[in-house]
């Protein structure tokens, strides 16, 4: 088989899904909208790679891993590399169909806005009121750090399922990771009392923290006060604020973002399968 | 590694969970074997039971997926008991039986506030979408989907690394009995009948894809030619085999009823 018959399979959310374009609220004047070639496209061409993109806006770690296994499973023969850009920790995906992140609902002061719209997903309507839905969830989330902790355990599993899979049918892969995996701003407003440094401890002391392969996601574990970063938030390409990003309210990698992230996982396939 | 250390991975709800007890029937002595111990005993092998009540096919499924991947070369047979197709899991820790919220006259109550916040999801789901004159085919369509990958996955996982798999429903996708009480609480009239919902299951994306070799019951639906094995389809009988009038889990009758079924369909497909 020939190296440009090979194929690239990247899976994410909007960070790297194709054709994507920022939301009506957050278009700003004399800034980029979308769409524009994404890094899975950006890769794949470095790579002289058949790109296989399965990432979709919204999507969360469930969608990422179950998606992502079911093509893996069925492709791995002819995949040179699985390149996965995770997603944040609150985001659900429900009978493969209606996704939610109860994270960003929680705000009050939002609703006078109502900025995302019945049709922004859809589904949060189907809940009733999405915000009293979201606190009502969140509360049970939040309640302690303990839960919160199982959040992230939740998020290493997936990882380290998809790890695995690819380690097992030896496929290479590289991982990062998207959006800040926590959304602990937003969740300070349900619960105030939550503590930040005992929901790392407590993320650092599970036994799934050491099954991660370091080597392979980049930033891992991307969160400042470990040492790490994701592709965009710590990372020196993206410092300062809002700098390769759509604007300064949408966080979201620009044209010359994706570029930049397509180099990331360029440079760690080198370093690490060449 | 010999076949004498290989085990049994049994997958499932409540009907599967080796230490269910009856909420209705609190006194009621739950201490029999269930159907993946009797299987071991059975096939002489060694098992390994992660069955847990209240949970989803998602939770179900991911379980035996990591369980799989790490152990794979010890492992004898896997056994998957799906469960309903409209539960769901939220964050692996939330189990959420949209039938539970919305029928008054069962047992599961609203014990924690993520339930409050998904009784709006529940009615949605059940009554006006799986209820819905119009809409009720798309919908029952988008669950049967999301059942049909399950088996797809687990099918390919086990195929990849040489495992013998048997899949079968322990309670089906969607039930035409339970849709016809929800309908009838909520006085109104059930859309379709059970010829037209098994006709939507046959209609479902990735049905042909599914190897039936290793699908006990499959199609499932009678009127597809297929079976449930707690049903009275598979021979299940609802007098003697469940633990009372108000509880229809197996009991110890049952559990040997189920675990004679596998033993029965391992026989056709493995020896």
């Amino acid at each position: 088989m020939s190296k440009s018959s090979k194929e690239l399979f990247a899976c994410g959310c909007s960070f790297s899904a194709k054709n994507w374009v920022i939301t009506d609220q957050n278009k700003m004047d004399g800034y980029e909208t979308g769409p524009h070639p994404m890094w899975p496209e950006i890769l794949a061409n470095k790579l002289n790679l058949k790109e296989v993109n399965q990432a979709c806006p919204g999507m969360g770690n469930d969608y990422i891993l179950g998606t992502s296994m079911k093509y893996i499973l069925d492709n791995h023969e002819n995949i040179e590399l699985v390149a996965i850009q995770w997603s944040q920790l609150t985001r659900m995906w429900i009978y493969d169909m209606n996704f939610f992140n109860p994270s960003v609902w929680l705000n009050e002061k939002d609703r006078k806005y109502d900025r995302w719209g019945p049709d922004f997903v859809g589904f949060p309507y189907i809940f009733g009121d999405p915000w009293t839905a979201s606190k009502a969830c969140m509360r049970d989330v939040t309640k302690d750090s303990y839960s919160v902790v199982q959040l992230f355990k939740k998020y290493m599993r997936e990882i380290y399922t998809l790890q695995k899979l690819c380690d097992e049918l030896n496929v290479k892969y590289i991982f990062g990771q998207g959006f800040p995996a926590h959304e602990f701003y937003n969740w300070i407003k349900v619960n105030p009392d939550l503590d930040w440094y005992a929901i790392i401890k407590g993320f650092i002391a599970q036994p799934e923290f050491d099954t991660i392969n370091k080597e392979k996601f980049m930033g891992w574990p991307c969160i400042p006060e470990l040492g790490g970063y994701t592709m965009t938030t710590g990372h020196p390409d993206f410092d300062p604020w809002p700098k390769n990003r759509m604007n300064p309210i949408d966080s979201h990698p620009n044209a010359k973002g994706q570029h930049l992230l397509a180099d990331q996982f360029h440079k760690k396939y080198l370093e690490l399968y060449t | 590694m010999t076949k004498k250390d290989k085990y049994i991975l049994a997958v499932g709800d409540s009907f599967t969970d080796r230490d269910f007890k009856s909420v209705e029937y609190p006194d009621y002595d739950c201490s029999y074997k269930k159907w993946p111990e009797l299987l071991a005993n059975r096939l002489q092998t060694n098992v390994i039971n992660l069955g847990r009540c209240g949970v989803d096919n998602d939770y179900i499924l991911n379980s035996a997926y990591d369980h799989i991947l790490d152990n794979h070369e010890k492992i004898e047979l896997v056994v998957v008991g799906m469960t309903e197709g409209w539960r769901f899991t939220v964050y692996n820790s939330f189990l959420i039986n949209p039938i539970a919220l919305v029928k008054e006259n069962i047992s599961i109550r609203k014990w924690h506030d993520y339930e409050n916040a998904v009784e709006p999801l529940s009615k949605f789901i059940m009554v006006d979408r799986l209820l819905s004159p119009t809409d009720w085919a798309r919908y029952a369509q988008t669950m049967f989907s999301h059942f049909i990958s399950h088996i797809i996955r687990i099918q390919k996982l086990c195929k990849t690394f040489g495992l013998k798999l048997i899949v079968t429903p322990l309670l089906g996708p969607i039930s035409y009995g339970a849709m016809w009480n929800i309908a009838k609480d909520y006085g109104i009239t059930i859309p379709y009948d059970s010829r037209q919902l098994a006709q939507e299951f046959s209609k479902t994306v990735g049905f042909y894809d599914v190897d039936p070799a290793t699908v006990l019951g499959w199609p499932f639906y009678p009127h597809l030619g297929g079976h449930f094995l707690t049903e009275g389809s598979g021979g299940f009988d609802f007098a003697t085999m469940k633990v009372g009038p108000n509880d229809g889990h197996p009991n110890k009758l049952g559990h040997e009823h189920i675990a004679n079924g596998i033993y029965n369909f391992y026989g056709k497909a493995y020896l």
